[in-house]
């Protein structure tokens, strides 16, 4: 079976993003995550491990925030001095759950899109700027790129004696500001190249999007996302 | 040949922001099938100039410009005559990562045409043209991180030529690139001027590009200080030397061999690569301390991969690796074999040097003081980010940081990639320091400078068999493979 078209996958991105805002109830976010994890993980995982980890760095941080905001209710668990009531179970799930759909759109869609076809389908297809569509399309040829340089930084880090698994926020910091810094300067030259090579004049060829079985299964799935938590009662 | 004049500048002052001129008083044209040399050690001007005459500081960069630039009839200081700019050069940076924007050779090159309105099945003619002739087809498809260093080299080569414009503009071509991938950069150079075309090149290892009738223009403090044609004479190289340009022949001195004895690494029978994939085998080599041992090669004859699994980064596949004469896990090297990559910026942790320093003091217990004191800037840069310090400072620092964990055997990769001359010199002296006091190093390298000047020994890595070179032969092969000889200016 044939990929779907860049714009639809984009479209369906885009829509399970929203989703993940709008929906509050658990079923409902169940029903646009799980789903979409397996599929995201089994699309995108090898591009994008990257991902993964920092939905789980997230997530830990968003239990670590719901200890502290939200832990009230009655006891489910204690640790030591550590007292986990529902209401910190709850905000963590919930959270976690809109988190683990973001994520897995973004993988299905980094797993499935070509970076190439992203600059020229959204723009033609969708009418996207091309300054939207081209930094869609750098963002995935830096994929690798970030996972290359996420090994070279927890090997370095690992020599000067910092743990191996990054989960406090000094360590999270230690992490993310050299692999910002050198994506940063990586971009600007970039930037300078693209426009060396006539990024300014680029003027997209127009065209209708593809609408293909692949593409009427991938919205008919989307649509039940939509249709099934309204028809249950279990979006708010 | 110089017919038609491609380019003309007179660029009266040009800066950054707000900021001081960084340049001053430069002017230069360039006719069809020339080639003009920008030389000058690190911070000189020459990149700035670059972007000046081709309107990038003031369009793209915030920055302003003084002065007039021609590139084959169009203003490109003016906003109109910037968007022109593509059809009329093909650019080429210094680093090919920072360049590649799309996944494969081919929608990286076809990228160009796209952007310039080229119908399709013309794009697909001239993308897989340009490749056939670069000796990329084979990898059209493949994704560019596949490639080797030379190969990306080439497409970034591709990529700025397939429109064919008239004038190819070259920044540090040399860098990040062995011999065998500089050789290739001069046959496309004296190609392209075969075509007519003219070619600017901004370099400080000058003597791969100051050949057959090439002008060159020497910068200094923002401003040019001598013009000069090729070829060469003796008092122009020294001068040259003098001020930080790598122009002449690469010295072989004579390194002192360790005072002390005794063997602080040693690899025996090593097979070393990815999972099912050897990149080389049968790797017998051994380190004493206080020496400084090479390794040259090829990009992508595995040095990288032999440094990182003697740094217990990788798993040997086989063998054994020594420490101290004792047999050790990978995991038992980490932090005692010390690894500092080919891009520095990977060991630094936080936003100031001050800052990087004190954390480096918490973990090893040496002072900040300490540290500092092998620092001869560090009172300047205090302040400054470790990622906006300058090459040779970053290559400084992350040695320095090295040194202080008390690692006996600091391994180098490429470690004078970016470096001009007179940083090279200054890094060297660190290095002769270092070993001095017993830190050993083995260098990953294809540069003859570091063979000839700062190692004791030499290693080659050739078709995944690694065995003893001669250092006198080895900078001879570098320079030869480079298509230079050593008495050849």
């Amino acid at each position: 079976m044939r990929r779907p078209s860049t714009s639809i996958l984009f479209i369906y991105g885009l829509t399970i993003t929203l989703l993940a805002f709008i929906y509050r109830d658990p079923y409902s976010l169940l029903l646009i995550s799980i789903p979409n994890a397996v599929a995201g993980i089994y699309l995108g995982y090898r591009r994008a491990k990257l991902i993964v980890l920092l939905l789980l760095l997230s997530i830990w941080g968003t239990f670590l925030n719901a200890l502290f905001l939200a832990n009230h209710g009655q006891v489910v668990a204690v640790i030591g001095p550590l007292v986990i009531r529902d209401g910190a179970v709850v905000a963590t799930t919930q959270i976690g759950l809109r988190l683990l759909a973001l994520a897995s759109a973004a993988l299905i869609f980094i797993g499935s899109a070509k970076p190439e076809e992203i600059i020229r389908d959204l723009e033609a297809e969708l009418y996207l700027p091309k300054t939207i569509t081209f930094s869609l399309a750098y963002a995935l040829r830096l994929i690798p790129l970030l996972n290359r340089d996420y090994r070279e930084i927890m090997f370095c880090r690992r020599q000067r004696g910092y743990r191996r698994i990054a989960y406090l926020p000094g360590d999270v910091k230690t992490l993310l500001l050299p692999l910002l810094s050198i994506a940063y300067q990586r971009a600007i030259w970039a930037g300078i190249t693209v426009e060396l090579r006539g990024f300014r004049k680029r003027r997209p060829r127009y065209r209708r999007p593809r609408i293909g079985l692949v593409e009427a299964l991938l919205l008919s799935w989307l649509a039940l996302q939509v249709v099934l938590p309204i028809a249950a009662g279990w979006t708010m | 040949m110089n017919e038609a004049v491609l380019l003309k500048y007179s660029i009266r002052g040009a800066g950054y922001g707000e900021g001081p001129a960084i340049i001053e008083d430069v002017s230069a044209d360039l006719g069809e099938g020339g080639l003009l040399v920008l030389a000058g050690p690190s911070g000189s001007g020459k990149t700035t100039t670059l972007l000046a005459i081709i309107g990038v500081l003031n369009n793209l960069l915030y920055g302003w410009v003084e002065g007039e630039s021609r590139i084959v009839g169009i203003n490109p200081l003016s906003s109109e005559g910037f968007d022109e700019v593509p059809r009329r050069i093909g650019a080429v940076l210094q680093d090919p990562d920072k360049q590649l924007a799309m996944p494969t050779p081919y929608s990286e090159v076809a990228f160009t045409l796209e952007n310039l309105g080229y119908p399709e099945d013309v794009i697909r003619d001239k993308t897989v043209e340009i490749l056939e002739r670069l000796g990329l087809r084979s990898k059209m498809y493949s994704h560019v991180e596949d490639l080797s260093g030379g190969e990306k080299r080439r497409l970034t080569f591709a990529s700025a030529v397939v429109h064919d414009p008239p004038l190819l503009l070259l920044d540090e071509p040399s860098a990040s690139m062995d011999p065998w991938g500089i050789r290739e950069v001069r046959a496309f150079i004296s190609d392209w001027r075969r075509r007519g075309k003219g070619v600017l090149v901004v370099e400080h290892k000058l003597r791969y590009f100051i050949w057959e009738d090439a002008r060159l223009q020497v910068y200094r403090g923002g401003r040019v200080v001598r013009e000069l044609e090729a070829p060469l004479s003796r008092g122009e190289i020294r001068f040259l030397e003098e001020i930080g340009v790598d122009a002449g022949p690469p010295r072989i001195r004579r390194v002192e061999p360790p005072a002390v004895s005794g063997r602080v690494l040693e690899a025996r029978g090593l097979v070393i690569g990815y999972g099912e994939n050897i990149v080389a085998r049968d790797i017998d080599l051994y380190l004493d301390k206080g020496e400084a041992v090479a390794i040259i090669g090829r990009n992508g004859a595995g040095k990288t991969t032999l440094l990182k699994t003697l740094a217990g980064a990788l798993d040997p596949l086989d063998g054994d690796v020594l420490l101290m004469g004792e047999k050790t896990s990978s995991k038992q090297r980490i932090g005692r074999v010390f690894y500092v990559p080919q891009m520095p910026d990977y060991l630094f942790i936080t936003s100031s040097l001050e800052e990087e320093l004190r954390e480096t003091a918490r973990k090893t217990g040496k002072t900040v003081e300490w540290l500092a004191s092998h620092i001869p800037w560090y009172e300047e840069a205090r302040r400054t980010s470790p990622y906006r310090l300058s090459h040779g400072q970053r290559r400084w620092l992350s040695i320095i940081i090295a040194y202080s964990y008390g690692a006996p055997v600091i391994l180098l990769d490429e470690p004078s990639s970016g470096l001009d001359l007179k940083l090279f010199r200054q890094l060297a002296g660190l290095v002769e320091e270092l070993r001095r006091s017993g830190v050993s190093f083995l260098i990953s390298t294809h540069d003859p400078r570091v063979v000839g000047e700062m190692c004791n020994r030499a290693y080659i890595l050739d078709r995944g068999r690694l065995s003893k070179i001669d250092r006198y032969r080895a900078v001879e092969l570098l320079e030869k493979e480079a298509g230079l000889s050593l008495e050849e200016a």
